[in-house]
């Protein structure tokens, strides 16, 4: 009896997995073919509808990069001043190479791309995804379809490619300023002069570093963009689909944010 | 032109519609009067709601079998006027009416302004074009998304209830328009309404649906007087008695082509 009780336990255990797992896999199906149906609708546009693409994409990109730079600024600059004094309380006699290794360690290669793709999550991909719900509630979706506009070619394309080239902008701008804010610290601490900080960070930033800094920050653009289009796309009928969707489309983006970096992190730095 | 052959709808596991089937012709001016279904129906004929079975013919074509590009070009060919109007929330009343004329054609803005603004003229629209539609009433967004849906010059248009929820002024330039334009042009039209006014006044034929279904597809006096108990109940609650001198008055207009 317990013994067929624990079958059926393990069973449902296996069920409920494997349906994850297909659920899973289907959900990343449908993100890629959303990605290439967007890639693929900038193909073949006629001068004028491409002049229509281009002013939603300088949109998107004034609403993420440019008005996002204030909060950019604030936590990159507070990141590199925390991360320089807690390395004075673990070591005082902290110089400039290690000074410029660790903000270079530190921010550029991890947190920085991860900490801009979560702001951007947080401003950026929650209205994405709440303005596209509340534009099917509301059949402005249906009303592109009426008028011929293909709504990936109108909505999602120009999303996709403006969230890229933000967030990499955003992601060099925020190393930029975190390291700024570190060496800001290292002055009052140590009176570092600004010449051989910048001497030391040269010395320890490698070229690979800011390439798959800029890699990596366009998968988060690509990742956040297709998860919170995709999302917002699937709200139907109600409006109260729209706020659970956008949570699932923070989830989603926090998710493969985390997924990209650890590939990336395996695959350029072991 | 357009054609619907054997269409089934449902969603979710709710049917919707029910093995359609029926033409439009060219000029023709068709209204879809009855019970649930009526929208869906009207979505399916403009090319935005794929049904599960059965085809949507227009000039031959299934037009939810088609490239994208040709697709595109199929619904540049018709207008959409939503119930709720549709409005693009993001960009102003003048935006929402040129987007599809800089989306399909190659015009100056020069051009676009001209046409907009004769668009407006024969809608007796006159608002700050800047402004975003949230700032007006519907009455006035169901004006301006006609005018959108005019602005491309369409061959058939698709009107889901353009006389709800408008002034009498709106109301009437919006009948007065569609008797013109059935009068000077080829355009076909396909209106979903429930006023009796409107249907009489325009209408070649009107389609009643029940439950999914077309249970009667016949000339406006035909359906008014029908002995159909159906038929009978759905132009009752639209307060459109066929025995009253109310519905002969209507009649009387649509042969002078008065407004009511």
């Amino acid at each position: 009896m317990e013994s067929g009780t624990t079958e059926n336990i393990l069973m449902r255990t296996v069920v409920s997995l494997g349906k994850s797992g297909l659920n899973l896999a289907n959900y990343i199906l449908e993100l890629s073919a959303l990605f290439l149906k967007s890639v693929l609708s900038f193909f073949r546009l006629h001068p004028y509808t491409r002049k229509v693409i281009w002013s939603n994409t300088a949109k998107q990109i004034l609403f993420t990069g440019v008005d996002g730079l204030f909060v950019i600024s604030t936590v990159s600059a507070l990141l590199g001043m925390v991360i320089i004094i807690q390395a004075y309380t673990l070591l005082p006699g902290l110089g400039s190479d290690l000074i410029a290794s660790l903000l270079v360690l530190v921010i550029v290669r991890e947190l920085g791309p991860l900490l801009t793709a979560f702001i951007i999550i947080g401003r950026s991909g929650t209205a994405v995804a709440t303005e596209i719900g509340n534009m099917k509630v509301s059949h402005e979706i249906d009303a592109l379809h009426s008028m011929g506009i293909d709504p990936i070619r109108f909505i999602v394309a120009p999303r996709l490619l403006g969230m890229i080239i933000s967030m990499s902008l955003l992601g060099i701008y925020f190393d930029v300023v975190g390291i700024l804010g570190g060496y800001v610290v290292a002055q009052l601490q140590i009176s570092l002069p600004f010449d051989s900080f910048l001497q030391s960070m040269l010395q320890a930033i490698r070229i690979e570093d800011i390439y798959i800094g800029l890699v990596k920050n366009a998968f988060f653009g690509i990742a956040i963009s297709m998860v919170c289009c995709y999302q917002g796309m699937q709200v139907r009928i109600s409006i109260t689909e729209v706020p659970q969707r956008t949570t699932k489309a923070v989830v989603g983006s926090i998710f493969f944010c985390f997924l990209f970096n650890a590939i990336f992190t395996v695959a350029f730095y072991i | 032109m357009l054609a619907l052959s054997s269409v089934s709808l449902s969603y979710d596991t709710q049917p919707v519609l029910h093995g359609l089937s029926l033409d439009i012709r060219r000029g023709e001016f068709v209204c879809i009067i009855g019970g649930a279904g009526k929208s869906s129906l009207l979505k399916v004929m403009g090319g935005i709601e794929p049904p599960q079975e059965g085809q949507v013919l227009y000039d031959g074509v299934d037009i939810y079998h088609v490239f994208d590009r040709k697709y595109s070009e199929m619904q540049k060919a018709s207008g959409f006027l939503f119930q709720d109007a549709a409005l693009l929330a993001n960009l102003s009343i003048f935006e929402n009416v040129a987007l599809p004329l800089r989306y399909h054609c190659r015009m100056s803005e020069h051009e676009i302004r001209n046409r907009i603004f004769e668009v407006f003229d024969l809608l007796n629209i006159s608002i700050r074009s800047d402004q975003r539609p949230a700032v007006f009433p519907l009455s006035i967004r169901k004006m301006v998304a006609f005018a959108r849906a005019l602005v491309l010059k369409p061959e058939i248009l698709f009107l889901d209830d353009p006389t709800g929820n408008v002034d009498h002024t709106a109301r009437e330039t919006v009948i007065k328009t569609l008797l013109e334009m059935k009068c000077s042009s080829k355009i076909a039209g396909v209106i979903v309404s429930q006023d009796p006014d409107l249907i009489t006044l325009v209408s070649d034929r009107i389609i009643v649906l029940h439950d999914g279904s077309i249970i009667q597809d016949s000339t406006v006096e035909k359906v008014f007087n029908s002995s159909d108990e159906r038929v009978r109940s759905i132009i009752d609650a639209m307060g459109g008695d066929s025995d009253s001198q109310a519905m002969h008055v209507r009649l009387e207009r649509r042969d002078s082509k008065e407004l009511p």
